[in-house]
């Protein structure tokens, strides 16, 4: 599968989920003539047509492809070059160091209202840093912490913003 | 960019609201902390803040005001619903914390707090530009019954909206679209470039066209004449009996204690007596309303049960 | 010339200079930290100015709008983040120049573009705010759908390669923009019974995820640094020649700025969007654009940093605010208990032309504290990718949690990421969905509007003089450039 029919068949099912969604919009009496369905509908079939277009073109490319292949011409590279795209070469591994990067992520958003802002935040710091290849000393954990009272003190001391103080704070 | 203009955060004012929650003694407490959905400068937040500068004094206590926006006031009926019920912290009710409790679900509702008292009332009226051909209401309605009638309201599910819809009813002019916007600025242009009949909004709202005289006031939705427009007739004594009483109070947690809803009983009216602020709240045309907390309670639900059922009979809500 | 001589005497005899100083570098600080709008960095200062006399917090807080608008695209060009939603167009040509090294030169221009657009923005609210505010009663319903559709044919430019993919993006972001309250009805809509999915889901969250949670994602893909030149740590602007071409973008900028920073509803970011598209297709090289244009960034930058001032001319002749920031700006004259319409003239005249003066400081005070800023954020972003990305990591978060201290909102620039990532990975531009998401509620909501009042009727929207206009020029637009490559085929055959 190229990346163009992955992206058609996510058009589809996008819009067919989106459009069951939109059917079930009860009218009301305060209705206008378009009603609040009236748009999703036409986004929603919108989606799945194009999400279809897509497909088809990549079907046709593909073949398209296939056969100038069997025809012993030379490997159609430009089309591959250009189907590369902005994610180079990092492949299904680097899908997953992302996945990585993500869990750390909803790991904060897990520990921050028990652990406080400046704990949670020193932790993002200090496990991102990390991930990405910091080297292991003393000196990610005192950046980390460092980083931690800087932002403790920008958002919550000069903007006034009061971010989650925690419970940890409770036993102190 | 949707309905909520406004979208800040929540900022508490003072950082004296973390005073220690130790102290057990009588009512007030030290800090008594008012909580509104509006943000800063909004309505609701100019009324609370005003109001505050005298209650300080009527109840004894330093009052702080607090706002906590989001979610058309979801937000702060959940920060209500958990806080303590020790008459340390209090929300500025309008109709707008019914409707969204209807509306949308939230986690917790008009139910679970307690109405204390009623303050004021804002008055709705009816305004057309100044160059528009209708002079009197009955004007506006013919032209509806006779061709077509373009009514702003200002928001889509709104007190405003509910009063066009019933006044609509009540007149039989079947040919009113009843057209909503995004808020009362929006809506100000269409009335202003006459794309808009009329428009429907609170007195406050609309002063600074007033006085510009760029609008004209055609009646107005309470229920007497109000002081600062005598020659503008009530909607009921046109022949429509449409009123609406867009009330501005009090609630608190459920289970208050009854020394702190007397407190605030002996304190409102004070307040509203009080020779300065009163000049203040009359210049800004809102009118005094104390109701007592065994009235508010009943007001509130049959306000409820009235916005529920219309709101339930025009499909909006099951 | 009343109103100049008592514009400059206020600045003198109040703290105007002060409070401008202040204001813009505040205004800097909060546009240039993601997820703060310039409406929330605003709407921090508002319990502030209780304490200061009315032309003081009124200056205040238009000095932070001013600085708010233009400190967006400090992160747009440094770590490909739009501080603002308004830097979000600045984002396309600004970052690749820092990629190619540039940086210094890349925030030299959007700086230089800014001081522009502000000085003329100024101009326009003080010399022609009646004749522009007449412009603005004159757009009815109809005209405001029409302004979003023209808005939306800028899609085909963001769209790159594929046509096809442009519009699923788009229509995608208009899917995001049906989430919450029905415009007419007030009934919900996709909100999956969460409260807090009932007001919408807010463009800044989306932006925030789609471009500087992606970009994380995607730089964790890859193993090793990606090459990137380094930039040196120091401010540059236009040389005289570059100046001179950037000179028809920033005209394009103010324009369409003035226009779109009048009419309630539109606001900057599509003013951005708009004032890139026209450059481009006015620019002598066009084929620069996308690939690191200094023109890609002096318009947007010029057309927002307008809107920072002609977004005023509503509120004050009408006392109508058109976007969240002038919004909370009319929070502060009501808090000082002034009134503001048409008698604002009359009956605060002083804190009318302190405002003006007052504006006037805060252009100067930009170009001074931008400048200063620079060296040091420039600095910050050259310091090793895995501390770097881990700080930007930590600042989305805290600049997010900001808005509504809501964990719900971290959950969506998160899942916002996801989508940006995954978009990136299939070629799909993400720049249309961004324009969906702005556009979507102005289109829908007037031209359900137009249509009740027109009891459904749709020659309203041809009868409609302005919407009859933006209509014909958004299909010439999307017929000029999708019919291009259509007949440029259609001739090549015959000429093999």
């Amino acid at each position: 599968m190229t990346r163009e029919l992955v992206g058609g068949v996510l058009a589809i099912l996008l819009g067919a989920g989106y459009l069951a969604m939109a059917l079930q919009i009860q009218p009301s009496s305060l209705d206008d003539a378009i009603g609040p369905a009236g748009l999703p509908r036409v986004l929603g079939t919108a989606m799945v047509l194009l999400g279809i277009v897509l497909s088809v073109q990549a079907l046709l490319a593909e073949r398209r492809r296939r056969r100038s292949l069997a025809a012993g011409k030379a490997a159609d590279t430009a089309a591959e070059d250009d189907e590369a795209g902005e994610i180079e070469r990092g492949g299904l591994g680097g899908i997953a160091r992302a996945g990585g990067l993500l869990a750390i992520g909803i790991g904060y958003l897990l520990i921050v209202r028990t652990a406080g802002y400046v704990p949670a935040v020193a932790a993002l710091i200090i496990a991102a840093a990390l991930y990405g290849g910091a080297a292991l000393t003393w000196r990610v954990f005192a950046i980390g912490i460092a980083g931690a009272v800087f932002y403790y003190l920008l958002f919550v001391l000069v903007l006034g913003i009061p971010l989650p103080a925690g419970e940890l704070i409770n036993y102190f | 960019m949707k309905g909520h203009l406004f979208m800040a955060g929540a900022f508490a004012l003072g950082i004296a609201a973390f005073s220690a929650s130790a102290s057990a003694q009588d009512y007030p407490k030290d800090t008594v902390t008012l909580i509104t959905h509006s943000s800063v400068g909004g309505g609701s937040d100019v009324f609370l803040r005003e109001l505050s500068k005298y209650l300080s004094s009527a109840l004894g206590a330093n009052v702080i005001v607090e706002n906590v926006t989001g979610g058309s006031g979801a937000n702060a009926l959940a920060r209500l619903a958990s806080a303590p019920a020790d008459g340390s912290i209090f929300y500025a009710t309008t109709p707008t914390f019914i409707y969204t409790s209807l509306l949308s679900n939230p986690e917790a509702t008009y139910k679970d707090l307690e109405p204390v008292v009623n303050v004021f009332t804002d008055p709705e009226v009816i305004y057309t530009a100044a160059d528009s051909p209708y002079d009197s209401l009955q004007a506006v309605i013919d032209h509806a019954k006779a061709e077509r009638g373009t009514w702003g309201a200002a928001n889509p599910a709104s007190l405003e909206r509910q009063l066009l819809e019933r006044l609509k009813t009540a007149a039989g002019a079947e040919n009113a679209a009843i057209v909503t916007h995004e808020g009362g600025g929006d809506m100000m242009i269409n009335v202003l470039n006459g794309t808009l009949d009329v428009g429907v909004g609170e007195v406050q709202e609309v002063k600074s066209q007033l006085e510009a005289k760029q609008i004209r006031v055609l009646a107005t939705f309470s229920d007497e004449k109000l002081e600062t427009l005598p020659d503008v007739p009530t909607v009921k004594s046109l022949g429509y009996d449409v009123v609406a009483r867009k009330f501005r109070g009090i609630a608190g947690p459920k289970g208050l204690p009854a020394d702190v809803i007397a407190a605030w009983e002996k304190a409102i009216p004070e307040v509203l007596d009080n020779p300065e602020y009163k000049a203040a709240y009359t210049a800004s045309d809102l009118r005094p309303d104390f109701i007592p907390h065994a009235e508010y309670g009943p007001f509130i639900q049959s306000f409820a049960a009235e916005t529920e059922a219309f709101l339930k009979q025009s499909g909006v809500i099951k | 010339m009343d109103t100049l001589a008592q514009s400059i005497q206020i600045l003198f005899t109040t703290p105007a200079i002060l409070m401008a100083s202040v204001g813009v570098a505040w205004g800097i600080l909060g546009g240039a930290l993601p997820g703060l709008s310039p409406s929330i960095t605003m709407a921090l200062l508002l319990p502030f100015t209780y304490a200061l006399d009315p032309t003081s917090a009124i200056i205040l807080l238009a000095s932070t709008y001013v600085g708010a608008e233009y400190g967006g695209s400090i992160p747009a060009i440094l770590i490909r983040t739009p501080g603002t939603n308004a830097a979000a167009a600045t984002v396309i040509d600004g970052y690749e120049m820092n990629r190619k090294g540039k940086a210094g030169l890349a925030l030299g221009i959007s700086l230089y573009s800014g001081v522009i657009g502000s000085l003329f923005g100024l101009v326009m609210l003080v010399v022609l705010s009646e004749p522009l505010a007449r412009i603005a009663l004159s757009f009815r319903p109809p005209s405001y759908f029409a302004l979003g559709i023209l808005g939306l044919s800028v899609i085909v430019t963001l769209s790159g390669g594929s046509l096809v993919k442009g519009m699923i993006a788009g229509i995608f972001g208009l899917m995001v923009a049906t989430v919450g309250t029905d415009p007419v009805t007030g009934g919900n809509r996709f909100t999956f019974g969460t409260a807090e999915l009932l007001g919408g889901i807010e463009p800044v969250l989306v932006m925030v995820g789609l471009f500087a949670v992606s970009e994380l994602l995607v730089q964790a893909t890859q193993k090793d640094a990606p090459i990137r030149v380094e930039s040196k740590a120091r401010i540059q602007f236009p040389g005289w020649k570059l100046a001179k071409r950037l000179l028809p973008s920033q005209m394009i900028g103010n324009v369409v700025g003035t226009f779109e920073g009048i009419m309630p509803g539109a606001g900057g970011t599509v003013a951005s969007f708009i004032a890139y598209n026209e450059a481009k297709r006015w620019s002598r090289h066009k084929e620069e654009f996308g690939k690191g244009s200094p023109e890609g960034i002096a318009a947007p930058e010029t057309a927002n940093n307008t809107v920072s001032a002609t977004a005023i001319i509503p509120l004050l002749a009408f006392g109508i605010p058109g976007s969240n920031s002038t919004a909370v700006l009319l929070g502060g004259f009501l808090i000082h208990g002034i009134t503001v319409g048409p008698m604002i003239f009359v009956k605060s005249a002083a804190v009318v032309h302190g405002l003006y003066g007052g504006l006037l400081v805060a252009s100067i005070a930009q170009l001074a504290i931008g400048m200063a800023m620079m060296g040091p954020c420039i600095w910050l972003v050259n310091r090793p990718r895995a501390y770097l990305n881990a700080f930007i990591f930590a600042l989305i978060f805290s600049g997010v949690f900001s808005i509504h201290q809501s964990l719900f909102d971290l959950g969506l620039v998160l899942a916002a990421g996801v989508v940006g990532f995954i978009m990136r990975l299939l070629n799909i531009p993400f720049l249309p969905t961004v324009l969906g998401l702005v556009l979507g509620f102005l289109v829908e909501s007037n031209y359900r509007r137009a249509l009740v009042i027109s009891g459904g009727d749709h020659s309203i929207f041809v009868t409609d003089p302005i919407s009859l206009g933006f209509l014909t020029v958004a299909t010439l637009f999307v017929l000029g450039s999708v019919g291009k490559p259509f007949f440029a085929k259609m001739r090549k055959p015959r000429l093999s």
